[in-house]
């Protein structure tokens, strides 16, 4: 694959790389999920008593560490914070650079590449949600999911699609 | 930033390896978040559309009002020196569609959009809609909106202020009326029908500057003000109705009166003739007698 026939693939690298960062961004902003309390035959009567403690509670990645940070759990919303927000991050930055420069990393940029993108996947995202889930559940109520975790799942889907479309281009200009 | 290049490139790709634009192209999904975040954070993504939607019904409850603490010409509200009895009123289209309760003594007075009574729980069972103090409207063009805030005291309720304005104005959430009033700050609630009470609404605010009244807009006007007035005007009408009566039965009892006293006099004047004649005839008889009786003892 020569550099003039592969600059449509880098310029698609490039866009689902953009792309994956709006979606990330969603991700961060929108709500993952809701949560609705609910008490059985007693819901009724609780929303009319306690309509604040009744209310669905929308929960977003961002809000969701900032309550643990302002919780007093600063290791496990930093541990969060690193794996959902920082580490994909950077890996949608390091891939961007890759699709218009092939190979500009190398060495410990490389390896770092490769790290952060081996991190900031969806099983960590998936653990992040549970454990915000497990944190903020009331007995016996209800969770929705929310557009943000489409948007989370969209980022990382399309960023495993740049980073294979990054690898294919690699592949194609070896052979060159 | 070690770069690597096995073979030549062409100079477009050179250029592309600048540092400052693979910068720039490193940065750029950081600024495609940061700009997508601030989108999403301001817009409608958050559980509350911009505006209010046509096709949707929502319910308004007046949350908080808060009031100067002195009247504008420095006097107290209440008696003895107290804080105002605040209540307020609400009327979409000139029609009053939601009256709070009076919060005694109060500069801030707030009202929570649920509400039970107690003859409601004696009824043994609740039904939502019943325990909700609030207003619903759906939005459409035109749609006036009229806020009044009253003090309520011994004789009645007396007007503070009040203000007008259009459906455009009012947006999902807090709206917090202000503007140059006694009333420094009116909070309303519009959340879409069947989430009252839920909270939320009440974190994202829009403030509103308007222009306040400074008169009682008619459409406020209580029950109990309209009633004294009509009562008043009906009090009126019939004092002068009554009035005209009372001056045709004087008028009649006049002219009766006279007829009377007339036909008394006539009868008096008659009586004392018939009396006059009687005793002169009592007279010439007496005389009668005694002459004959004088004759009798000659």
């Amino acid at each position: 694959m020569s550099s003039q026939q592969g600059r449509p693939f880098r310029l698609l690298h490039l866009v689902l790389v953009q792309v994956s960062a709006a979606a990330f961004a969603g991700g961060l902003i929108l709500p993952l999920f809701t949560i609705e309390p609910r008490l059985d035959e007693w819901t009724g009567l609780a929303r009319i008593l306690a309509p604040d403690q009744m209310r669905a509670q929308p929960v977003t990645l961002l809000g969701g560490i900032r309550s643990m940070w302002m919780g007093g759990e600063a290791g496990l919303a930093a541990l969060l914070a690193v794996f959902s927000i920082l580490l994909p991050l950077v890996k949608l930055c390091l891939l961007s650079v890759e699709a218009v420069s092939p190979g500009s990393f190398l060495g410990p940029w490389h390896r770092f590449t490769k790290m952060a993108a081996r991190y900031a996947m969806l099983e960590v995202f998936v653990v992040a949600l549970l454990v915000i889930l497990a944190k903020g559940l009331p007995g016996g109520s209800r969770i929705e999911l929310g557009p943000g975790t489409a948007a989370f799942a969209a980022s990382v889907l399309l960023g495993l699609v740049a980073g294979l479309l990054e690898q294919r281009g690699k592949s194609g200009e070896t052979r060159e | 930033m070690p770069v690597s290049s096995s073979s030549p490139k062409p100079a477009s790709d050179q250029a592309t390896k600048s540092p400052l634009r693979l910068i720039l192209i490193a940065l750029l999904p950081l600024g495609i978040v940061l700009a997508v975040s601030v989108v999403l954070t301001r817009s409608s993504w958050k559980g509350f559309p911009a505006g209010l939607d046509p096709d949707k019904t929502y319910s308004l409850w007046i949350r908080e009002v808060e009031i100067e603490a002195r009247r504008p010409d420095g006097s107290a509200w209440d008696l003895g020196n107290g804080a105002p009895d605040l209540h307020a009123v609400l009327a979409i289209d000139g029609v009053v569609v939601l009256r709070t309760p009076v919060r005694d003594d109060s500069i801030v007075a707030a009202w929570d959009p649920v509400s039970i009574r107690v003859s409601t729980l004696l009824k043994g069972e609740i039904d939502r809609s019943e325990a909700l103090r609030i207003a619903n409207f759906r939005p459409r063009e035109g749609q006036r909106f009229t806020f009044g805030v009253y003090e309520k005291d011994l004789l009645g309720s007396e007007f503070v202020d009040a203000v007008s304005f259009g459906d455009s104005v009012l947006g999902p959430g807090r709206n917090d009326l202000t503007g140059a009033s006694s009333v420094r700050r009116a909070s309303l609630i519009v959340q879409e029908s069947g989430e009252e009470g839920a909270g939320g609404a009440e974190d994202s605010g829009n403030s509103l500057p308007v222009e306040w009244l400074g008169a009682e807009p008619t459409e406020l006007k209580s029950s109990t003000t309209v009633l004294e007035e009509r009562s008043a005007r009906l009090l009126g009408e019939l004092s002068e109705d009554m009035a005209g009566e009372f001056r045709k039965l004087e008028g009649e009892a006049r002219t009766r009166a006279e007829q009377v006293f007339e036909k008394l006099e006539k009868g008096v004047e008659s009586s004392l003739i018939d009396l006059d004649s009687a005793a002169k005839e009592l007279e010439a008889r007496l005389r009668e007698i005694t002459g004959q009786g004088r004759e009798d003892s000659r």
